[in-house]
């Protein structure tokens, strides 16, 4: 790896898609994994979109359907590599895919998002996306 | 050109939908606007069909092939039905 002087924070968006026969508690813990996965690699998260369940337009895994999760989230370069690592030796995670979004993240950009995020967690009341 | 004119007198002029409508956007995330340019079979429709400029048929093309890597769209629907 590339040895940087100067911490570069990039923006990322990764989708996941889930086994369609996990209980709600095990979706939650999932969920959670992934977002601690990336707080700790010293990521922030900008903001998660459950998309549920939704048809496959082909077999993956012996199933139609699937639990589909959004993530935007910033960090270093790495992150996104630690992210897809974990993501491949879950069981539970059928698909990923990773997009950069941004080459530089500027804080201020999504503050909104992140600001959304956190209440949401502090109140635990249902998400309200604006699209 | 001229017996093209006999044939179809009313041969519309085909143009970018993308350029048109800026709303429109090309997004793996939004299958069911990449759907409108792939054939019912999931193939991506050519551009000298849906008239779309080579700019955004770049795109279009590189959205489909993420949205089926995501099974958000079909390789092909041989397997089904």
């Amino acid at each position: 790896m590339l040895v940087r002087k100067e911490k570069v924070m990039r923006v990322y968006e990764t989708l996941y898609l889930l086994r369609p026969d996990l209980s709600e508690e095990e979706y939650a813990k999932v969920l959670e994994k992934f977002k601690n996965l990336i707080k700790r690699q010293n990521g922030i998260l900008i903001k998660e979109d459950i998309w549920g369940k939704r048809d496959l337009a082909y077999y993956v895994e012996k199933f139609l359907q699937g639990y589909y999760v959004l993530l935007h989230y910033a960090g270093e370069p790495g992150i996104s590599f630690e992210l897809e690592r974990e993501m491949r030796l879950d069981e539970r995670v059928m698909k990923y895919h990773t997009i950069k979004l941004k080459d530089k993240y500027i804080p201020g950009d999504y503050a909104e998002e992140v600001q959304e995020k956190e209440q949401r967690e502090e109140s635990l009341t249902t998400p309200s996306e604006e699209e | 050109m001229e017996d093209l004119k006999i044939k179809r007198p009313y041969a519309r002029r085909k143009f970018c939908r993308f350029c048109a409508d800026k709303s429109l956007v090309i997004d793996y995330k939004r299958p069911e606007i990449l759907r409108q340019f792939t054939t019912e079979r999931g193939k991506i429709m050519p551009r000298r069909i849906t008239g779309t400029c080579a700019k955004h048929q770049r795109q279009l093309a590189r959205q489909v092939k993420i949205a089926r890597i995501m099974a958000l769209m079909p390789f092909t629907t041989a397997v089904l039905k």
